[in-house]
């Protein structure tokens, strides 16, 4: 059965995000931050929530290699700065290690009698916002692609690769389905690549979450984006029903028109292949 | 040019809902809320995003006319209640200062740190969902014709009425459709009254979404609610092209087997005509 590897640190995972960083992403949130600042949070977010996961009394353990690729322009990239901007996957411990700083947010929590109240906290940036240029999406999967290759000719017993793709637009590159048919034929022994995909919306138009079906999509582009996401595996549909989602058998890994609340949602069930041995 | 009136106070325009609540309008769609409930919550948050498009600093700005007719059983009423069960026709800044009841409900917001929390949001509602009886559509729109006529005929520079029909079934008081040419015939100086249908399910059944020919319909009563819907002025096809929706000339202003999101997204297009003047 695909998808059953135990997540060890003898036998990690990768995760890689790939990141649209074109001038759209400029667009306001209906929360009034950018596309690219609230997906640059949510990213540090998850981020630190891997790193919480993988932290035990002896320290972080290594059950994740961890990347970011963006795009824009004509070309792609590494995501990160500073020191993990030289190497395209992390074990989770080097960017534990890493932030590029530390900031003070001031974040709404709930308060007494259910009231939301503003308190600081501590929010560590590893990855900044950035949006300018035009939507070099081949050029962002093709990396994806060969950074997976590499990675499960090295980890042929690990749970295979999950890809995180997050745009907002058309690409300006050419046709990225060939692509993502080639990352998603990429194997370990448990599976094939996993990649799913985010297209972010300022709003307005309702989300259509996790869609088993390329009727449901009106957009010929989100057609396209349904064809080039991987079905969910077992634990993601799990992660998915527990946050109140429908999911139907044959469910991709797909969301159109997210806005904040499906961003979260998507960034926290994609993440989340389950960690059983080492505990 | 017909549809290029500005919307003013002294030239407001109107909107007609006319809403299914007969029996069948119980059945369940996702999320376990009936069609009744649905729908009844998609028209409150239209009605209230209506009062927020005319809340100026000097108050509510009576841009806007509006009528419900809810239809079920052998009755044909206005959907609102209290000091404006009245007339079908209210003026929004009424409408404002009469809902039902004030619900506190909870929305998804940003919490500034990555993260999604739940904020308290008031919802004022206009409508209950009720649902009983058979399906008098004739009668109901016997109704929208005479408020129509009436209106158009006091407002004769005004952007012409906008009906919203909303239903899930066929008429049990004998054919509609030339009840709702007569309706398509009404105009004022600006042009033609619209008439847009939104058929909706509680799931199966193939969507079909702003059609441009009858051949995309392939049952006589999906046909003949093609027949009855006008066509999506310039600026509404703009609107719904922008949302995604593939859009020809022709297109009608018709969902049929509409599921929860396109129930959204009929509402939203149908009720934007420019509001231009008085800002």
């Amino acid at each position: 059965m695909s998808f059953s590897a135990e997540i060890s640190r003898a036998s990690p995972t990768a995760i890689l995000f790939v990141i649209d960083q074109s001038t759209s992403m400029r667009d306001r949130l209906q929360s009034e931050k950018s596309k690219s600042e609230f997906l640059a949070d949510v990213l540090n977010k998850t981020l630190y929530t891997l790193i919480t996961t993988c932290s035990k009394a002896d320290g972080i353990r290594d059950y994740f290699y961890v990347g970011v690729v963006a795009y824009s322009g004509l070309d792609a990239r590494n995501g990160f700065q500073g020191i993990l901007a030289n190497v395209d996957m992390h074990p989770i411990s080097r960017i534990a290690d890493a932030p590029l700083r530390i900031e003070t947010r001031i974040k709404k929590v709930v308060g007494p009698n259910d009231v939301l109240v503003e308190e600081p906290t501590k929010f560590p940036i590893w990855f900044e916002p950035q949006n300018r240029g035009k939507t070099s999406m081949c050029a962002g999967l093709r990396s994806a692609c060969s950074l997976m290759r590499a990675w499960c000719s090295q980890h042929q017993a690990s749970y295979p690769p999950t890809v995180l793709h997050v745009t907002d637009g058309h690409p300006t590159d050419g046709n990225p389905e060939p692509i993502a048919d080639e990352i998603k034929r990429l194997a370990t022994e448990d599976g094939p690549c996993l990649l799913f995909n985010l297209h972010v919306d300022i709003g307005g138009a309702p989300p259509r979450v996790f869609p088993n079906d390329e009727r449901m999509l009106h957009d010929r582009f989100g057609k396209t984006l349904f064809r080039m996401s991987s079905e969910l595996p077992l634990h993601a549909i799990q992660a998915a029903k527990k946050k109140g989602h429908d999911i139907k058998s044959g469910a991709r890994g797909f969301v159109f028109n997210a806005g904040i609340e499906e961003i979260v949602d998507f960034f926290d069930i994609g993440t989340r292949p389950s960690i059983v041995s080492d505990r | 040019m017909a549809y290029t009136a500005e919307i003013s106070r002294d030239n407001p325009t109107c909107f007609l809902f006319v809403i299914d609540q007969s029996g069948s309008m119980d059945e369940k769609v996702e999320g376990g809320r009936s069609k009744a409930q649905f729908v009844s919550d998609v028209l409150n948050k239209t009605l209230y995003t209506l009062v927020t498009n005319c809340s100026k600093a000097d108050g509510v700005r009576n841009y806007f006319d509006v009528g419900i007719i809810a239809y079920g059983g052998s009755d044909v009423r206005s959907g609102f209640g209290g000091a404006i069960s009245g007339n079908i026709i209210q003026r929004i800044s009424d409408i404002s200062e009469n809902p039902l009841r004030v619900e506190d409900r909870t929305r998804r917001v940003d919490d500034g740190a990555g993260g999604i929390i739940d904020q308290a949001t008031k919802f004022p509602v206009w409508l209950d969902p009720t649902s009983s009886g058979g399906t008098p559509m004739r009668a109901a729109l016997l109704k929208a014709m005479e408020v129509a006529a009436q209106w158009s005929d006091q407002h004769r520079h005004s952007y012409p009425p906008t009906v919203l029909h909303v239903t899930d079934g066929q008429s049990t008081d004998g054919n509609p459709e030339e009840l709702a040419d007569g309706i398509r015939q009404i105009s004022t100086d600006d042009g033609q009254v619209l008439l847009f249908n939104l058929h909706v399910t509680a799931g199966g059944g193939q969507e079909i979404v702003f059609p441009t020919s009858e051949s995309a319909l392939n049952d006589e009563y999906s046909r003949m609610l093609f027949r009855m819907s006008s066509t999506l002025p310039g600026h509404l096809a703009k609107f719904a092209g922008d949302k995604g929706y593939s859009i020809s000339d022709g297109t009608r202003g018709f969902i049929f087997n509409g599921d929860p999101k396109c129930i959204v997204d009929f509402f939203e297009i149908g009720t934007r005509p420019r509001l231009v003047a008085d800002r």
